[in-house]
């Protein structure tokens, strides 16, 4: 079973969309901030990863530019869950090697396990 | 013998008294006559009493003595003429002169007055002046005061301490003079080095000191009538300088706050679109039609909601200036067809149809902000749509020449009031007769459109008839590189 890590400070949202994701037959963990998503991902190694920008302690440039130096955790592809969408915001976490941005007013649970489905498959 | 004697005596005497009085009497009467006229009396009497010879000299001398008088008299007449006409004239003349005395007395007087009113009015407009310079140099505003020959004949404190100068630096010197001057070449470089008329344009002297400045130019005579006014001869240029720190600085708190307080929005918001969605797709649990029904209707006022707030945020943008990002090459007609196609249920809900008309010859790419360009025919289709009727038709198409490609779409809807059409473009606005009908939209969509669209260099505009329709129209410049090439 692929796991999928969701570090998101906002519960409801992490909670709705673990469900999404479980019930699609992934195995799903979550994370409230950049520091503890950064501890689960070295403990589980997920095969992907959903991830907000603004959270407390860390926030999601940290954990990317975190993960670009740690070797072992390097390649696990990310997927970018934000809150705002502003183009630089964007253009930022693609250039940390964010595999997609999902701007969370304009995308749906639904969307977003299509695009985890895109990248990891089943 | 002495009978002799005494004969001849006797005969002398007489001999001698004949000679008396024949003689010698008259001849000193005649001396005495003369002492007299001497004297200035012509009337001493001449006797005549002989017929001899000297009786006829005196008798020609009284004729000349008589003559002498005559002509004295004639004299003393003349003479007494001449004096009542030299008193006369004298009358006259001192009357003249007691007159032009009265004149000049007057005239002294008028003169002694005007002056007077003429110290009272120099003291006056001394007055008045020093109030207006004391008015001018206490104003919040900086001034900078051109005479016609376009040199600095005046500079207020706040002028002075706008630009750390002092009036001795600058007095006389003209605009371009500025340039050498240290502390005014920011202004000499803002206004091009020209006293060209500016309405409050800012510029930002120093970390946290932004001010407007506005050139007007100043003329003699009526300022109520402007087709006077050209005649007018031009006595100077005005540099008004305004100090609009804390307007900006409270502009932005404003904006910052609308910003922060959409961020913080988006989030809980983003929650129940989500938790509706899950709901819906009946990913908790079964639901039956009825709560469905009610779900989809909490999921389209939630939906409005971040439009909402998505506007505002857009907003928040220009205001902070950060709006437009990244310029790319995009073809309009393609941006076009995408953006209708995120309006296909609302289009097949209402029954309308909507013709996009491109033109066979491919259009040139236009380099653009695509997202935000995308959000103009965004809101000019969702307008269209929204205040159209069912069934009818909306069309959209596109001209371009070698500068700009034009876009327009055209409904056949509500049409926007005549009352109303200056205020199509400004925020918060919405048409009077669309409130009643269509409650969704925020007021921000054109004013959104317009800062786009000017932002790209290109211009919006509308034809609207009340319930005939609206077309609404956007050129944006075609970026020619090799145009650029040829200016650059």
């Amino acid at each position: 079973m692929k796991k999928i890590l969701i570090i998101e400070d906002e519960e409801v949202l992490s909670d709705l969309l673990r469900k999404k994701i479980e019930k699609e037959g992934y195995e799903a963990y979550a994370a409230p901030d950049g520091e503890e998503g950064l501890k689960i991902m070295r403990e589980i190694m997920p095969d992907l990863i959903l991830l907000d920008i603004l959270m407390p302690k860390k926030g999601g440039f940290e954990v990317m530019e975190e993960m670009n130096r740690d070797e072992t955790i390097k390649n696990i592809p990310v997927i970018i869950i934000s809150n705002s969408g502003q183009p630089v915001e964007l253009d930022k976490a693609k250039a940390l090697g964010a595999k997609d941005c999902l701007v969370k007013t304009e995308f749906d649970p639904q969307e977003v396990l299509d695009k985890v489905k895109e990248y990891i498959g089943k | 013998m002495i009978l002799i004697a005494a004969a001849g005596s006797l005969s002398f005497c007489v001999i001698f008294l004949i000679f008396y009085r024949l003689i010698i009497k008259p001849v000193l009467n005649l001396i005495n006559v003369c002492r007299e006229i001497i004297k200035g009396n012509l009337n001493a009497e001449i006797k005549i009493n002989s017929r001899t010879e000297i009786g006829e000299l005196f008798s020609v001398f009284a004729d000349m003595l008589e003559e002498l008088k005559i002509s004295r008299a004639n004299l003393e007449e003349a003479k007494s003429i001449l004096e009542i006409k030299v008193i006369a004239r004298t009358q006259e003349l001192s009357e003249l002169i007691a007159q032009q005395e009265k004149v000049i007395a007057q005239k002294t007087k008028d003169l002694e007055e005007r002056i007077k009113d003429s110290i009272k009015a120099r003291a006056k407009t001394e007055e008045e002046k020093n109030t207006t310079i004391a008015v001018i140099s206490s104003l919040v505003d900086g001034l900078f005061v051109f005479d016609k020959n376009n040199r600095l004949s005046f500079i207020n404190h706040r002028g002075q301490s706008f630009f750390n100068i002092e009036p001795q630096e600058v007095t006389g010197k003209t605009l371009s003079d500025f340039k050498n001057i240290k502390q005014l070449f920011p202004l000499y470089n803002f206004l091009n080095g020209s006293l060209e008329p500016l309405l409050q344009k800012e510029l930002e002297l120093k970390e946290g000191l932004t001010v407007s400045v506005s050139v007007v130019p100043m003329s003699k005579g009526k300022h109520n009538n402007s087709s006077a006014r050209m005649d007018n001869e031009k006595t100077g240029t005005l540099v008004i300088v305004r100090d609009i720190s804390r307007e900006k600085l409270v502009e932005k708190m404003k904006t910052e706050f609308v910003s922060l307080t959409a961020h913080q929005l988006r989030t809980p918001l983003s929650a129940i679109k989500w938790a509706l969605r899950m709901l819906l797709d009946k990913d908790i649990g079964k639901i039956n039609k009825e709560q469905g029904a009610f779900l989809e209707r909490i999921y389209r006022s939630n939906e409005r909601m971040i439009h909402l707030i998505n506007d505002l945020l857009n907003v928040a943008r220009i205001e902070e200036g950060r709006f437009l990002y990244q310029f790319t090459p995009i073809q309009l007609e393609e941006l076009t067809a995408s953006t209708i196609n995120s309006f296909n249920d609302k289009i097949q809900k209402k029954k309308m149809k909507i013709k996009l008309i491109v033109p066979e010859k491919k259009m040139p790419a236009v380099k653009v902000d695509a997202e935000k360009i995308g959000i103009v025919i965004f809101n000019l289709l969702d307008n269209a749509i929204d205040y159209s009727s069912e069934k009818s038709k909306i069309e959209i198409s596109f001209s371009s020449n070698y500068k700009e490609i034009t876009f327009a779409i055209k409904d056949n809807g509500a049409g926007i009031p005549n009352s109303q059409k200056k205020r199509i473009f400004s925020k918060f606005f919405r048409g009077e007769n669309v409130i009643k009908m269509e409650t969704e939209g925020t007021g921000l969509g054109m004013f959104i459109a317009k800062n786009i669209i000017d932002a790209h260099h290109g211009k919006i505009w509308f034809e609207s008839e009340e319930k005939k329709g609206t077309t609404f129209y956007f050129t944006l410049p075609i970026e020619n590189e090799d145009r650029k090439a040829l200016h650059s």
